[in-house]
């Protein structure tokens, strides 16, 4: 039997009992088991941990106070932690980020919730609320993962229905002063953003129609990033930003272009340059 | 030997590094050039515009007679000296000899320039 360090090990399960931590796991995981360590400490825990995030893991019958929730393997009734929140069983990475935080959604509404190991059933008001705190927070997240996939909230601890809704605005907050953080380095359409028109594609080949509208726009509601009215440009023409930029275009949406002033459109460069912009 | 492009590059933006890249610098409103010990931004004339006409080349064969906008040393780790654009696209570069070299930039104008000269040494 292979020795593993007893630290090491307090370590793994300390990292697996984090509410992310399905970003520790991946499905194929068995791939670097060496044949004979199948009854190490370390694949037992993995096993373990693998049959907790499970799709095919059995869920209590419909019908019955818990129906719809995960449950052990032929023991419908027992607890154990069930963090409503977590429940994919998946790399972030190979999900799609407008259903990822759509499967963390909790099986069977919000009639009980599991923290901490005990069953707690809210009250019908606190179920409303978290239904939309969560609503809420899903919706902010999806947004954010359309200009950055990989961006996810900072879990929150939380140890009674209150704190789990909490822990949803929590999530919800951090989405928004994301988006904002995003919007003012020009990554997303920002808050001055007026009118807008099609872009024919990422090239920056623009026809004569187009720079007179973008102008036109621009003269109407200013640079969609800052408000400023002025292109601050030599000949007085806005800069015609592509969004999603097409260096920060991660889901290779369609784009439409805005007008920018120049220096809105230089502290955009700098930043998806200095945050690995497409290479 | 200097080699030279017109270029409108997006963002109206080069960054010149080492060929493996380097630390950008932190953007600062209304400031032309701005660097690191790896990293040199430099603006150039708005994209949308007029063209930048870029020269790289030592810096005998480059400068064209008066003061540069700036005169430091960057590291060249790979002792290739590049100038790329904000999705790390390279537009010209150049071999030195040395991992830490002098790096003098002229520009036609303190604003708005449409010719920037890059000397190396």
């Amino acid at each position: 039997m292979t020795y593993i360090h007893p630290a090491y090990l307090q370590h793994e399960r300390k990292r697996f009992m984090r509410p992310d931590a399905y970003r520790f796991f991946f499905p194929d995981w068995r791939r670097y088991v060496r044949a004979g360590q199948e009854h190490d400490l370390l694949y037992r825990h993995f096993e373990r941990f693998e049959r907790k995030y499970s799709p095919d893991q059995p869920r209590v019958p419909q019908g019955s106070p818990n129906g719809g929730q995960w449950t052990n393997d032929g023991d419908a009734g027992a607890s154990g932690r069930n963090d409503p929140r977590i429940i994919s069983d998946t790399a972030p990475d190979s999900v799609s980020p407008s259903i990822q935080y759509a499967q963390n959604r909790p099986r069977g509404g919000f009639a009980s919730v599991i923290i901490n190991g005990q069953q707690v059933e809210p009250t019908s008001g606190q179920q409303a609320r978290l239904a939309v705190v969560e609503a809420q927070a899903r919706a902010a997240i999806q947004h954010v993962r359309e200009l950055d996939p990989k961006w996810q909230p900072t879990p929150s601890a939380y140890e009674s229905v209150e704190g789990l809704i909490g822990a949803y605005r929590s999530d919800a907050q951090q989405a928004l002063e994301r988006i904002s953080t995003l919007q003012q380095v020009g990554i997303g359409p920002g808050p001055f953003a007026g009118g807008s028109i099609p872009a024919r594609g990422p090239q920056r080949d623009f026809i004569a129609a187009e720079r007179g509208a973008i102008n036109r726009i621009g003269s109407e509601t200013g640079c969609h990033t800052c408000g400023t009215m002025s292109p601050g440009t030599p000949l007085e023409n806005f800069v015609l930003d592509h969004q999603p930029p097409t260096a920060w275009n991660p889901l290779g949406s369609s784009q439409r272009l805005y007008p920018q002033c120049f220096s809105c459109s230089a502290r955009q460069g700098n930043w998806i340059s200095r945050n690995g912009g497409r290479r | 030997m200097r080699t030279s492009s017109l270029i409108r590059p997006v963002n109206s933006l080069i960054f010149i590094s080492d060929r493996a890249g380097g630390r950008i610098p932190l953007w600062q409103k209304s400031k032309q050039i701005l660097w690191t010990d790896s990293c040199i931004s430099v603006a150039c004339y708005p994209e949308q515009d007029g063209p930048t006409e870029l020269s790289l080349g030592a810096s005998s064969e480059v400068d064209p007679g008066f003061r540069p906008e700036f005169d430091g040393m960057l590291e060249t780790p790979n002792r290739i000296v590049t100038v790329q654009d904000v999705t790390h696209e390279m537009i010209l570069s150049m071999n030195v000899a040395e991992q830490l070299v002098r790096v003098r930039i002229w520009l036609n104008h303190p604003r708005w320039a449409n010719r920037i000269a890059i000397g190396v040494g």
